[in-house]
């Protein structure tokens, strides 16, 4: 068969050149970032941050479960926040995503609102409020369990909150966990970036 | 002007575009999951349970701001009192608060290099207690506090308290006392 030849004159086509250039751009603005990202990272993990030792050698967290009794902060319609609480299962362990503890939460009717102007309130106050009341309850109630359920363990109480969640709320929350100090050693707090 | 109209034969799909178009979609995708993974990512931190009891502290932290910290330690002693000697007549508790606010404030470098400090000196004297008083006020962000607690991690005999409360109530109605060797603060 013989080749066809064309005649017609070769042109340069812009469009499939811009479309690579555009493709090599993104490609090397993509990878630098990365480069960097991933040079920063190295960098300070191997000479500058000491990695934080807890003093508690056993974690009771198992893979991505939720074994412990979560405290989930978030904010209100109103401009208020909500404490959810969030129950480990002690039969079947339970997924921890902050969707199906939020919506676990809704079921169990575990959730209650703050005074939407609970930073103006006296300290009194704020912890009779309802919201205050849940927490407090939830916890006192929570160590009881773990006393039943795991005679040898030891009962830890997570947070989950944003960053810009007020410290109120969590030195409430601190003052609960410490009043059973001998027995919750050990407060995890996960903080949404 | 006309348009031209094509002809039937000229109606073929651009195999180059259409790959270039992919490629593009793929990386997009690509990115933006991982970006989204990125964001949805949340800290964890695993912090030992405050004592909050009330009574001696060697340290007091009061969080001013997001960089902004009062370190009240054994040397507010001699500050205060060098400061105070200089003033005739009755100091009050308010103008003692404010020469601590001056002279013992300091921004996140020099205040981490404090901590940076007292944990050497924990680390070197195992069999002492430490206790440090964390002040922060209520309306702030609860990491200014979480960020120091981080720093205390993997001392046993380095012990933290957390208490809520600003600088505006040591200054409007706390009382501080200087005795010997201790400060003794009132908050209200």
């Amino acid at each position: 068969m013989a080749f066809k030849r064309e005649d017609s004159p070769r042109e340069l086509e812009l469009t499939s050149l811009i479309d690579v250039v555009f493709l090599l751009l993104i490609f090397f603005l993509v990878s630098f970032a990365f480069s960097i990202a991933g040079d920063a990272s190295q960098s300070t993990a191997a000479t500058e941050i000491p990695l934080p030792k807890s003093s508690m050698t056993q974690l009771s967290l198992k893979g991505d479960k939720l074994a412990n009794l979560m405290i989930q902060i978030m904010p209100d319609t109103t401009g208020s926040r909500i404490a959810y609480i969030l129950w480990p299962s002690y039969q079947e362990e339970v997924e921890m995503t902050e969707d199906i503890a939020f919506q676990k939460s809704l079921n169990d009717s575990t959730f209650c609102s703050f005074p939407v102007n609970f930073l103006s309130l006296s300290n009194e106050d704020f912890s009779t409020s309802k919201a205050c009341s849940l927490i407090a309850i939830s916890i006192k109630q929570f160590v009881e369990k773990e006393k039943v359920f795991k005679q040898n363990g030891r009962p830890v109480v997570e947070v989950r909150a944003e960053k810009n969640t007020e410290f109120k709320i969590m030195n409430f929350i601190l003052e609960q966990c410490g009043l059973y100090e001998d027995r919750i050693p050990q407060v995890i707090f996960r903080t949404a970036s | 002007m006309a348009f031209r109209k094509l002809s039937p034969a000229n109606r073929k799909i651009q195999l180059v575009s259409l790959i270039d178009l992919i490629f593009i979609l793929l990386i997009f995708f690509i990115i933006t999951s991982v970006l989204i993974k990125l964001v949805r990512g949340e800290s964890q931190l695993y912090i030992p349970t405050p004592k909050n009891e009330p009574g001696e502290a060697q340290i007091l932290i009061q969080i001013l701001d997001e960089d902004r910290y009062l370190w009240i330690d054994h040397t507010a002693i001699d500050t205060l009192n060098s400061h105070t000697y200089k003033l005739l007549g009755k100091v009050s508790h308010a103008q003692k608060a404010s020469i601590l606010l001056e002279k013992m404030s300091f921004d996140s470098t020099g205040f981490f290099e404090r901590i940076e400090s007292l944990k050497k000196e924990s680390a070197l004297h195992p069999h002492k207690a430490f206790f440090v008083l964390i002040r922060c006020p209520e309306d702030k962000p609860y990491y200014y506090a979480t960020n120091i607690i981080e720093h205390f991690l993997g001392l046993p005999n380095l012990e933290y308290g957390c208490l809520e409360g600003s600088i505006d109530d040591v200054l409007a109605k706390g009382k501080i006392n200087v005795h010997r060797n201790t400060i003794q603060i009132d908050f209200d």
